[in-house]
């Protein structure tokens, strides 16, 4: 083997095209402290590069979705509270801490009872309006888009949790995804302008409130499964580029975000249950980005295709709520 | 002394700072950005999980790279690809190494973030053709093929460009960071 350099080592390892013996001495490099540097500076630049570049820019957005009247949350959704978190990412940065963190699971607190004044910006239990799309994140707002998924009716002891439809995650991947194998993940997306409410949430004390309702078949027992919902604060630019934008670098670029990920499913096809999310509203936000699905948490896990997973009663809500002091 | 555990907003707080790192060794490890989002995101699941059931984590950065390096080979295990090495021996001496290196830069203060900082300017110092060509390949995720197609040029100049901006952000990175140093 002729000398190679640690950065043509470490391309070579970038690239799947390393041999046993190429191996043993990049790793006997990484011993030196030279060595050791360029690795950690490589990976993080290929890492960092995503979210330091531009996105290509949608042709248009489209205008703010139709209201639908507003009837009080039905009683009986349990609000969790654990396994989430919301954040400042560009407060974050500049300060070097995180700040605008906010649970009330430890702690912190709003003043005054629920929401007051609750402006309903979505309400869906899929009984009507467009079939959502297979094609990854939407480019525009008033659709569902993402992984396959499919409204159905009652099926496998499922019975809708209102109406008579709901959806079913598919698959963890969508039309033209460049690279499946391994994917655990069946996502949906929405995206929802919220330009027309700036007035109402320039003072800072507007909470959005995404919560939805999640079953599933009686799966087989050494199965797992997660439900999700991640709530992104974004402005018009990070819209504009949301279809090549994935999660974690989402995280970095939102105003805020509020997640989810820690329900896990029951094998009772009788029961659905429900999860919410709360997020208060930056100034700055033009856009919310709503991101719901369900993991495959199996150790087990071979296949794309999810056999029996549904979503229903989707619901985005604003309202109004101040922090205590 | 006992160690009082963390809250999960805490956790959350240091998930948070630790992302350019932990995103670093796990897309490091997989090559893979889509996967390598799967891995983050179960990594987080599973923090979450430890920490609601009370029990206490003392390191969390080393704790998350120890969960992703398990999810990690059994990415692997699954795939079966062409990129895993036979020898897994190397592949687990070579694994302890990078642990051992990113260990290391949990120690000081500044390694990641000063790194990132001398990026930001690097990017910003490239010619509006090569940052498109980077867009394609990092932020659409394009393959070759097609970042040939977009741009015009053929598959092998695609390459070419990739890994001579590559690298010549690399130095560009260092140099920035070798001039701070002399200044400081």
């Amino acid at each position: 083997m002729d000398r190679m350099t640690t950065d043509e080592l470490l391309q070579r390892w970038d690239a799947g095209s390393m041999t046993g013996d190429e191996l043993r001495e990049l790793t006997s490099r990484l011993e030196d402290p030279a060595g050791r540097c360029a690795l950690l500076e490589a990976w993080l630049l290929e890492s960092g590069l995503p979210e330091r570049l531009p996105g290509a820019a949608l042709s248009s957005l489209q205008p703010v979705e139709r209201l639908e009247p507003f009837e009080d949350p039905a009683t009986g959704w349990e609000k969790r509270r654990t396994g989430w978190f919301s954040w400042r990412p560009l407060v974050a940065a500049a300060a070097g801490v995180v700040l605008g963190m906010f649970c009330t699971s430890v702690g912190f607190a709003y003043l005054g009872p629920a929401l007051s004044k609750m402006q309903t910006l979505l309400y869906d239990s899929f009984e009507n309006g467009p079939l959502p799309e297979g094609k990854g994140v939407p480019r525009e707002c008033g659709i569902w888009s993402g992984d396959f998924t499919e409204i159905v009716g009652e099926q496998q002891g499922v019975k809708p949790e209102s109406g008579t439809k709901m959806l079913r995650f598919v698959r963890a991947d969508y039309e033209g995804k460049a690279k499946t194998e391994g994917n655990h993940i069946s996502d949906v997306y929405r995206l929802i302008d919220v330009r027309p409410y700036r007035r109402e949430f320039a003072d800072g004390s507007v909470v959005a409130q995404l919560s939805a309702a999640f079953n599933a078949f009686a799966f087989p027992a050494q199965e797992n499964y997660n439900a999700a919902l991640t709530l992104y604060a974004i402005d018009s630019q990070t819209a504009a580029s949301l279809a090549n934008r994935d999660d974690f670098t989402l995280w970095t670029k939102a105003l805020a975000f509020a997640a989810h990920h820690r329900t896990r499913l029951d094998r009772d096809p009788k029961t659905w249950q429900f999860v919410s999310t709360d997020l208060r509203l930056p100034a700055e936000t033009d856009f919310l980005f709503l991101h719901i699905a369900v993991l495959n948490s199996s150790a087990s896990r071979t296949h794309l295709n999810f056999d029996g997973h549904y979503l229903d009663s989707a619901r985005l809500t604003l309202g109004r709520r101040t922090l205590k002091p | 002394m006992a160690t009082e555990p963390l809250t999960l907003q805490q956790a959350a707080g240091e998930f948070i700072r630790d992302r350019h790192r932990l995103g670093a060794y796990v897309n490091g490890l997989l090559r893979d950005a889509h996967a390598a989002e799967d891995v983050l995101q179960e990594v987080w699941v599973l923090l979450s999980a430890e920490l609601e059931k009370g029990h206490p984590i003392q390191n969390q950065a080393a704790w998350c790279r120890g969960v992703a390096k398990n999810l990690i080979l059994r990415h692997w295990e699954k795939r079966q690809t062409a990129k895993v090495i036979a020898d897994s021996n190397a592949l687990e001496a070579f694994m302890d190494r990078v642990e051992a290196c990113f260990a290391w830069a949990d120690t000081q203060d500044h390694f990641a973030s000063a790194r990132l900082a001398a990026l930001d300017q690097c990017l910003g110092s490239l010619p509006e053709r090569s940052r498109r060509v980077l867009s394609l390949k990092y932020t659409q995720r394009l393959a070759v093929e097609r970042i040939a197609e977009e741009t015009g040029q053929s598959l092998v100049a695609v390459k070419k460009a990739l890994l001579r901006l590559r690298h010549a952000l690399l130095e560009c990175v260092r140099r920035r960071l070798s001039q701070e140093e002399w200044t400081v």
